[in-house]
């Protein structure tokens, strides 16, 4: 069995030996990233607790297939898991926000996780152009710069490829089964 | 799913704001009973949060009921046994003092730091006040700014720029900004920070204000950050009575840029 094979089943059947290896494992480097981006170790424990609870149930109930290794896996759901607190706290700040119980919180960040992972999935399909001019906007690219990296003969000429890179992505994005599960009802 | 070219066309003016009122409600009054096109338009504009490193925020459409029985899933019980076992480990690691011999250089060290760490934290109760030139030691950090490096290597030049900003080289930095600068047509909040700081590392100090009061005055969205540039500023001339006024402004606001920083800041600074 391959490292990545033996860490999935160990955690889908629960082997505490296993969780201790991947403790002993991984934990450091998300621990680094928390504490690097304003969190405290515990909120590191939380997340990669959060984490590991989140990948078990999607490999029991959802038919997750982790297609890179475990570890990069672990660490991407990590990274979204403390990005998504930040981002909480954020909004926080301002408003008074009625507290979801922690289960609760826990569906929307699984289901935060699916979309994005359903975004970044479909990206890879555009064109390399489209990838391109779109990975330059996303980074805050203005349409000038734009212009003059792909030799576009206007502005105009830019924001329409943009708009018809963008509307192939949307239609991507909407065209998968996965999309339609986790669309409004 | 696919739109005519009209609807395409009607898309796009609609999300770039280009409509005049009664088109806009048009629209609008289209969307509210197409809800094909709905979903297109509120996807199309996710795209931006979800792709952007830096205001990343994804939204997930699932429906109450969905959330409520995928609530339940973290509710059963071999999901609880495991959130138990992995709360034991990381139980059992924080109280482990030394576990065998593996495990003792990494304890050594992270004892030395938390007891560093300790005494920092001591250092700062004790002697709350330090000096403008302390402090800006202690919180100018330039690894914080945002990077041109992209997957691609179209822009070279800037890239360029910041290797040289980042080994120091300011002048060089600040001639190759200060003509990219030159040639955009929108301000670009990004370059303008980098040039800022350019100066304030050469002690141009005067040119550096003046950046940031632009960058200020600038319809970027994160014009804010201004605030904490001038403070830092004002700190690296030694002038404490000024930084504070800057820190005093960006703390009227939570959502400025480094209000933690600021607020802490101001607790210490003599």
């Amino acid at each position: 069995m391959s490292n990545d094979a033996h860490f999935i089943e160990g955690l889908r059947s629960g082997e505490k030996t296993v969780l201790q290896e991947i403790y002993n494992q991984f934990f450091a480097k998300v621990k680094t990233f928390v504490l690097r981006n304003k969190g405290a170790v515990t909120d590191a424990e939380d997340v990669f607790h959060n984490a590991l609870i989140q990948i078990y149930i999607r490999l029991k109930k959802r038919e997750l297939e982790i297609k890179s290794s475990f570890e990069a896996y672990l660490f991407t759901t990590c990274k979204n898991l403390w990005r998504r607190e930040l981002n909480k706290k954020r909004v926080t700040k301002q408003e008074v926000v009625e507290l979801e119980d922690k289960e609760t919180e826990n569906a929307f960040a699984l289901l935060e996780q699916e979309q994005w992972e359903l975004y970044i999935e479909k990206f890879q399909l555009l064109s390399e152009n489209c990838r391109k001019v779109l990975t330059l906007l996303f980074n805050g690219t203005s349409y000038e710069e734009i212009v003059e990296t792909f030799s576009y003969s206007s502005k105009v000429v830019a924001r329409q490829r943009v708009f018809k890179c963008k509307a192939k992505l949307t239609k991507l994005i909407q065209g998968d089964a996965k999309f339609s599960k986790i669309k409004k009802l | 799913m696919s739109f005519d070219d009209k609807t395409y066309e009607q898309i796009a003016s609609y999300l770039n704001n280009q409509m005049n009122e009664a088109e806009k409600s048009t629209f609008e009054a289209l969307l509210k009973n197409d809800t094909e096109l709905a979903s297109f338009v509120e996807t199309f504009s996710s795209l931006e949060s979800v792709y952007n490193e830096d205001t990343w925020t994804v939204k997930s459409n699932a429906s109450v009921a969905e959330v409520k029985a995928l609530a339940n899933e973290f509710r059963a019980d071999d999901v609880l046994a495991l959130s138990k076992k992995i709360r034991d480990i990381q139980q059992t690691e924080n109280n482990t003092t030394s576990s065998g011999n593996r495990k003792s250089y990494f304890y050594y060290i992270s004892s030395a730091v938390a007891i560093a760490a300790v005494m920092t934290m001591f250092y700062f109760t004790f002697m709350q006040s330090i000096t403008a030139t302390d402090a800006f030691e202690q919180y100018h950090d330039w690894s914080t700014l945002s990077s041109f490096q992209t997957k691609s290597d179209t822009l070279n030049n800037l890239v360029n720029a910041e290797n040289l900003f980042q080994q120091e080289k300011y002048q060089e930095a600040l001639t190759i900004f200060e003509q990219s600068a030159k040639k955009d047509a929108i301000y670009d909040p990004k370059k303008h920070l980098y040039i800022g700081i350019s100066y304030l590392e050469l002690g141009n100090y005067h040119e550096a204000l003046q950046t940031f009061d632009a960058l200020l005055n600038s319809d970027a969205l994160d014009n804010h950050k201004a605030y904490w540039y001038t403070a830092l500023t004002y700190l690296k001339q030694n002038d404490a009575k000024n930084a504070k006024k800057i820190l005093k402004t960006l703390v009227q606001n939570p959502d400025n840029y480094n209000y933690e920083k600021a607020t802490e800041l101001l607790k210490k600074l003599k």
